[in-house]
């Protein structure tokens, strides 16, 4: 399990890194009706626009990404008010 | 551009070492499963999380604007999700119109002029994603959309944080294109915070790299995810425009 971790946590840092240099590295102009992004960024924010795509209950505990935390954290409230 | 590189990679690594005590309850893990309305973290910034398989969902966005005959500017996209995000990657797949309104704020009708956003993503404990993606890659239409830019490259880190007995949820990327300004090359730095009064309903602040959005986002049914999200685009009045009126509607969920 520690070792499934690690490895986690290298792809996630690896992921990061090589993202953040092809990013720094490629330039490009403005974007969609006078700059604005929203006819392209949609396909980068559209897991916020819907967010329970993300949510799939693997039973993992503080796994499933930040929207399974923040459902996990309001149970544990509503279960807290009910006893 | 290197400082804010680092900045950016420092606040990831700060993000994921805080993994809280509660999240080893998994009891709440189970009763959470019945709840599918989420109030959104993020209006226009990409975030990390995204689609694994089983995930679907179909969202659009739009905001007012000077950019054309409607002054509105909008799109919609229908979304899926390949592999496992907490057992390897997810990769999320995106297919984005990028005309709402027919032949009146431009010369594509609907569906006739899109692209493709792909996100690669993983899950790490402590409720922390990493992601890389693209935007307006594959586009088709009108040489007027298709020739507009370059697609867009992003790498963001994002995680739930809770304050007190409320979430959080904060997000930091880099990226460039639309991530950066109009006029701009190379990359920039973008985020987001979002504060959960409930699961069903979040106020948001975000910086895209390009304009400072606010809004407020609301979940209104316990058990259909259903997003609603409205708010006001670039409060700095950046680049000569005005503050603007935008908003998501999106609904998704996970089969799995």
């Amino acid at each position: 399990m520690q070792k499934h971790i690690v490895l986690k946590l290298l792809a996630g840092s690896a992921l990061a890194l090589s993202s953040t240099a092809f990013a720094a590295s490629s330039g490009s102009g403005s974007s969609g009706s006078a700059g604005l992004g929203i006819d392209t960024g949609l396909g980068g924010s559209i897991s916020a626009v819907v967010p329970g795509v993300s949510v799939s209950n693997s039973g993992k505990p503080g796994m499933g990404g930040p929207i399974q935390g923040v459902a996990d954290l309001n149970a544990k409230k509503q279960d807290s008010k009910g006893k | 551009m290197k400082a804010k590189n680092k900045a950016v990679l420092v606040s990831g690594a700060l993000m994921l070492a805080s993994a809280p005590a509660w999240a080893q309850n998994t009891a709440a893990s189970v009763a959470a499963s019945d709840m599918k309305g989420f109030a959104a973290p993020a209006l226009n910034a990409p975030v990390a999380f995204g689609a694994s398989w089983g995930g679907v969902g179909v969202g659009i966005g739009g905001q007012t604007c000077d950019c054309n005959k409607d002054d509105a500017d909008g799109a919609a996209a229908i979304v899926f999700g390949l592999g496992d995000a907490d057992k390897y990657a997810g990769l999320e797949v995106a297919a984005v119109s990028g005309a709402l309104f027919g032949s009146h704020g431009s010369k594509d009708s609907f569906g006739e002029s899109g692209s493709i956003g792909l996100k690669l993503h993983t899950n790490v404990p402590g409720y922390a994603s990493f992601a890389v993606g693209v935007d307006g890659t594959g586009r088709w239409g009108s040489k007027s959309y298709t020739h507009a830019s370059s697609s867009s490259v992003y790498a963001v880190a994002t995680k739930m944080v809770p304050v007190g007995q409320f979430a959080t949820v904060l997000n930091i990327g880099i990226g460039d294109g639309i991530y950066n300004g109009p006029n701009d090359s190379g990359a920039n730095v973008f985020g987001s915070a979002a504060f959960y009064f409930t699961q069903q309903i979040s106020l948001l602040a975000e910086y895209t790299g390009r304009f400072t959005n606010a809004a407020l986002s609301v979940a209104p049914f316990r058990s259909f995810p259903l997003t609603v999200t409205l708010g006001a685009t670039n409060l700095g009045e950046r680049y000569g425009g005005d503050v603007e009126f935008a908003g998501t509607v999106g609904y998704g969920f996970n089969f799995n």
